[in-house]
């Protein structure tokens, strides 16, 4: 089934109705119980809450990269429970991007490289997706780092690359997975920087994190407890 | 393996070995962690050891077939002598009965002797009168059935046990390989026929292959003394047989302290001086033996190619593993286990599947060995002078234990090195799966120390060495030549270059030793197989260096067709990635296909060019052999030429060796061979091509012109061009003969030259042989059987040359075959190489596997990419070794001195072996792609292994 159409007027953007997620093993873990949440165009939202809150997991089903397995949700208007994993891969290329706490660049390819991925697999020519991968680690002030494979990156440096890998494509989500938690104090203002920056200029961003400075620099905090949002406030003014 | 080799190997083994149980035993967390590594998965573990048993198998394999080929040579040798220890005899001369008696009768000789006989021995024809079957060149065996006891009884078919002396004045014994090849049966009346008389006797019994029966171990009629004597029309005789006491090996020692006695007592008789007395078994079962260790280093250095894919197939595995449990050692590192700890809990893990795999890859190693035995049983049969050979596989506990532990060390030895390099991590970076932080590059002791032993170790090598050690010698100068610029130019230009130098080296090297070859002497032979073994492998791994360091073109090129498709080029470009920053794992599994590979097509070529018959070689279709001129009127419409060669057959000993590829026996072996002798008109109307290297390209009128000139000079069936053969003539003085040329495999075996050079041989048992030119239109084959049908009762045979030469091709056929099998071998290594790579792959990279998932990489986006990996990995293998064995092959093949494969062969051969293996490849590997595929990417991002 094609994802549905957006609706360019709305501006929820990420919508989820009765989430659950079980993990099954030696023993049933129920992760996320029944959660609710709304996304608009635009914000950026931080998760937030104790190891085993159900953060990542939310995360990774809102995203479509993990399955749940009850209720629903629509991003940007598409229904990710009723694609299949060939269809949700396509809308994850076309239309989400996403940081990880370990950068999770690929180690055999350069700075560049990386960061052109999404363009290609979008099927756009080579020599434009090396010019808008450039552009865009220029942008980062990566620019002199373009030829440089990660290990010959700073961690800063590399998580810089990351987010470029995903808003090279300019998706219609960002979404990022602790996306600080391997970086000091001062790349982690870097990387805040960023992402904020990123944001006024319109692109919705949804991160987990468990640090406090990253959280209160998002337009919402959504805060979680066993599997479920036990609270949703939007920041001071004065934090922004 | 010899005992040397086996004592450093063993000794070495329980050093090495017993090192690791202790450091086992004294930290046993390492023991625990390394088994519990081990067995965490179980299937791949399984694959290792499986992988590591095959290259077990490449080594013992090799060894347990020249045991037994070997074993069984010895066996034969000793079986065709039976009881009979010593011989008596005058250059084929006969001589007074006299002298047996004396030797039975010397006092000295009563307690080392146990029987002594007088004989006749001599070749003739045997015709089955009743079942119209001829068969020439039979060994007629006259013995006394008074003093046959010592020597054992003939046991028959029928199951009953004689001496002969129920032998009838009429009777006679033949062999059951006679009985086969005329399917004689007991009653049957015989003619036999020898140097122009014959006589007519009735078979009495049909001996089996044991005991005396077996005396030659070539079709023979046994019949008493007397019998043999009235058939030659002599009182003479030309053998006595003389058997030492005891069995076994405490018969061996009394032959040999009888043999000085015996000859004392025969230089005392009149005549002795003419007299030769031998130890044949002794000497013949000695001469196999070293036969046999001389080709053994060939064999081994031919599995050591399959050995070396299975090396690479280890150090890439040690990396993987290393690159997918880097966390789990970081973390290991930072609770205090130091790097020599963590190298020593490598090398526990490696000890226990190097030794699992000894343990477990006997029988399957065994299996091998066995089967390479049993084809190689095939072509080798009469092997031995034409001699019936049971071959049986010998598995020596001795050689079993050496190589598994050879192959045990073999692994152990990489894994060391292997994990010294992978324990060098940045414990903080690799506890968190972040990239190693790049260091600069140090000089080490251990570099300079390499250095000077390089150049230390090759000077001499190339200044005094033989081929093999010069090119392995200027390998070592251009490697540290390498080192020395290291920092002054570019990596990949210093790759470049090192490597091209390398291959360049490697293949002139070869050229040169080749172009230098005139004749085959002793030791030449084995170095050219030394250097087209060595050769090829060096120039295959200086070409996969090259190719290493250029990887990124390679890159580039995979973007022509994501030009035509971005899905193909986005697909491709991880897998590409890999390939090309990891040019050290890329060069060894480029370099083990290509080896093997290589030697594939040089075997194949070798297979092509020396596996056919030229049937132009010669314009004479038949080949008739008789006692005495045959009278041909029958066929005669249907003949255009005629060639009539006087022949003698000579039986008695020679030293030469049997064929090109044997290293020079010191030895003296029994043969039984016929010499053609060749009239100065023959020599003026040459009957055949002659092939030789003693003038390359052979030109022909100077090979004729010198056969009839030089006195010495002879084509030969045995030994190779430049070869000396020495045989025995009249009174037992040696007649050296220099081989000048061979025909072609099959074609006038034996030993063709002047009337002058054969001069000495004028008194053995004439024969006649007859070469036949048919009319155009009219079938040779028809022809022979018409001869063969019509001169029956005459003894004599007629055959095609065409089935002659197709015979004589086999055994070259066969013998490539071999090494095309061990290749074989090699091959499945390096594929099974591949396919393990794939599934410690899919470990490894999980998590990259998730992101790519993660951000939009289909499925079949993955599989394409592992396909595409595995692909151009073995296919740029492939390229190399394609490459390097048409060059090694063109070259090994015009050494033979024959007819390369013509253009629309070599590239046929070229591309089913390119195709063939990229097929088994992709199969491999489909199985870890398919499962990297099927990776959910959160599954794949949140374990990590």
């Amino acid at each position: 089934m094609k994802p549905e159409q957006s609706n360019g007027s709305s501006q929820v953007i990420v919508q989820a109705s009765r989430l659950r997620k079980v993990y099954r093993g030696a023993s049933e873990v129920e992760a996320l119980r029944g959660v609710d949440l709304q996304v608009e165009r635009g914000e950026m939202v931080a998760v937030v809450g104790p190891s085993g809150s159900g953060k990542t997991t939310l995360l990774n089903c809102l995203s479509g990269l993990d399955r749940f397995d009850g209720g629903k949700v629509l991003v940007d208007g598409a229904d990710l429970a009723t694609m299949s994993d060939r269809e949700r891969t396509a809308y994850r290329c076309r239309s989400m991007g996403f940081v990880f706490q370990a950068f999770n660049l690929l180690p055999v390819l350069t700075a560049a490289e990386n960061v052109e991925i999404p363009l290609l697999l979008q099927g756009i020519g080579g020599r434009q997706a090396r010019q808008r991968a450039l552009e865009m680690l220029e942008t980062l002030g990566l620019a002199h780092r373009a030829r440089h494979r990660p290990d010959q990156l700073s961690g800063g440096e590399q998580q810089r690359v990351a987010v470029a890998r995903a808003l090279v494509h300019r998706p219609a989500v960002v979404w990022a997975d602790e996306p600080t938690g391997n970086l000091d104090t001062e790349v982690t203002q870097v990387i805040v920087e960023l992402l904020m920056r990123m944001n006024k200029e319109g692109q919705t961003i949804v991160l987990v994190t468990h640090n406090p400075v990253v959280a209160e620099r998002a337009n919402r905090t959504v805060r979680m407890r066993d599997g479920r949002i036990e609270q949703s406030a939007p920041q001071p003014a004065a934090a922004l | 393996m010899n005992s040397v080799e086996a004592i450093v190997i063993g000794t070495l083994f329980v050093a090495v070995f017993g090192l690791i149980g202790a450091i086992g035993a004294r930290r046993p967390l390492l023991a625990r962690l390394a088994f519990r590594e081990a067995v965490r998965r179980p299937l791949q573990s399984a694959i290792v050891i499986g992988g590591l048993m095959i290259g077990a198998g490449a080594i013992l394999g090799p060894q347990v077939w020249n045991d037994s080929v070997g074993d069984s040579f010895a066996a034969a040798a000793n079986r065709s002598w039976g009881r009979v220890d010593l011989t008596v005899t005058a250059g084929g001369s006969y001589f007074s009965p006299e002298v047996a008696e004396r030797i039975a009768n010397d006092p000295k000789l009563k307690e080392p002797v146990a029987g002594v006989q007088a004989g006749v021995e001599a070749v003739g024809s045997v015709v089955d009168l009743d079942r119209d079957q001829a068969r020439p060149n039979v060994r007629l065996i006259g013995f006394d059935p008074a003093t046959q006891g010592p020597f054992g009884p003939y046991i028959l078919r029928d199951g009953r046990r004689t001496f002969g002396t129920e032998l009838g004045p009429g009777e006679v014994l033949i062999s059951s390989l006679l009985a086969d090849a005329l399917e004689a049966h007991v009653g049957d009346r015989v003619r036999i026929m020898l140097e122009g008389r014959s006589g007519d006797l009735r078979i009495a019994g049909v001996a089996m292959l044991e005991g005396p029966g077996a005396y030659g171990l070539r079709p023979a009629v046994f019949m008493t003394l007397s019998n043999a004597q009235q058939l030659r029309q002599t009182e003479l005789i030309n053998v006595v047989r003389i058997t030492a006491r005891g069995e076994g090996d405490a018969e061996s020692n009394a032959a040999r302290v009888a043999l000085p006695a015996v000859r004392g007592v025969v230089a005392a008789t009149s005549g002795g001086a003419a007299l030769e007395v031998r130890d044949d078994k002794a000497v013949e079962g000695e001469a196999y033996r070293k036969v046999n260790d001389l080709a053994r280093p060939f064999l081994t250095i031919t599995s050591l190619f399959v050995v070396a894919v299975g090396a690479a197939l280890v150090i890439n595995l040690a990396l993987t593993l290393a690159d997918e449990r880097r966390p789990r050692l970081a973390v290991l590192r930072a609770l205090g286990l130091t790097r020599a700890g963590l190298v020593a809990l490598s090398l526990i893990e490696g000890a226990m599947y190097s030794l699992v795999a000894a343990v477990a890859g006997i029988i399957p190693a065994a299996l091998i060995g066995w089967a390479m035995f049993s084809y190689a049983a095939g072509f080798e049969r009469g092997a031995i002078n034409g001699r019936e050979i049971l071959f049986e596989p010998s598995i020596r506990p001795a050689t079993v234990a050496t190589s598994m532990a050879a192959g045990a060390l073999i692994t152990v030895c990489i894994l060391f090195f292997a994990s010294i390099r992978t324990s060098r991590m940045a414990i903080a970076s690799a506890i968190r799966q972040l990239p190693e932080p790049a260091k600069p590059q140090k000089d080490s002791w251990f570099r300079r120390a390499a250095m000077l032993g390089l150049g230390l170790a090759a000077a001499p090598a190339i200044i005094a060495g033989t081929a093999p050690l010069r090119l392995l010698g200027g390998t070592a100068l251009i490697a540290l030549a390498s080192m020395l610029v290291r920092g002054r130019l570019p990596e990949r230009a210093r790759a470049t270059l090192g490597g091209l130098a390398v291959a360049f080296w490697s293949l002139a090297t070869f050229a040169i030793t080749l172009s230098s070859q005139h004749g085959w002497d002793a030791s030449s032979t084995v170095i050219l197989l030394e250097i087209a073994a060595a050769g090829t492998a060096t120039s295959v791994f200086g070409l996969s260096f090259v190719l290493a360091a250029n990887l990124r073109l390679v890159e580039r090129l995979g973007d022509i067709p994501g030009r035509a498709t971005a899905g193909m080029r986005v697909s491709l470009r991880p897998a590409l990635a890999y390939l090309t920053r990891q040019p050290m794992r890329s060069g060894l599994a480029t370099s083990a296909f290509a080896l093997v590979v290589a030697m594939q097509v040089v075997a194949t070529f070798n297979i092509i060019a020396t596996g056919r018959a030229d049937y132009s070689a010669t314009p004479y279709d038949v080949v008739v052999t008789s006692i005495r001129p045959p009278d041909l009127t029958a066929v005669q419409s249907t003949v255009d030429r005629e060639l009539v060669i006087p022949t003698r057959i000579y039986s008695g000993p020679a030293r030469a060796r049997m064929g090109r590829y044997e290293p020079q026996v010191a030895g003296w072996r029994q043969v039984t061979i016929p010499l053609y002798s060749l009239s100065d008109d023959l020599l003026r109307e040459p009957l055949a091509r002659l092939r030789s290297t003693v003038g390359v390209p052979p030109d022909q009128a100077a090979l004729w012109d010198r056969l009839r000139d030089d006195p010495t000079a002879v084509v030969a069936s045995i030994g190779a061009p430049g070869d000396v053969i020495t045989l025995k003539g009249p009174r037992n003085v040696d007649v050296k003969l220099t081989v000048l040329a061979t025909f072609g495999a099959g074609f006038m075996s034996g030993i063709a030259a002047s009337t002058r050079a054969l001069a000495p041989f004028a008194e053995l048992p004439a024969g006649i042989t007859v070469l036949l030119q048919t009319s155009p239109g009219t079938d040779p084959a028809s022809v022979a059987a018409k001869i063969r049908r019509s001169l029956v009762s005459e003894g004599v045979d007629a055959t095609t040359t065409r089935e002659l030469l197709d015979a004589g091709a086999t055994q070259f056929y066969a013998a490539n075959s071999l090494i095309r099998l061990l290749m074989a071998m090699g091959m499945l290594v390096a594929v099974f190489s591949l396919g393990v790579l794939a599934l410690r792959a899919v470990v490894e990279r999980r998590r990259a596997i998730g992101v790519l998932r993660a951000i939009g990489y289909q499925r079949r986006q993955i599989l394409a990419g592992f396909l595409g990996e595995s692909a151009i990995s073995a296919g740029l293998g492939i390229a190399v070794g394609l490459a390097a064995g048409f060059v090694a092959g063109l070259l090994t093949v015009s050494a033979a001195d024959v007819a390369p494969p013509t253009l629309t062969e070599q590239v046929s051969a070229l591309l089913l072996i390119g195709i063939s293996v990229l097929a088994v490849t992709l199969a491999v590997t489909a199985g870890p792609a398919f499962q990297a595929s099927r990776l959910a990417p959160m599954e794949a991002l949140r374990v990590v292994d």
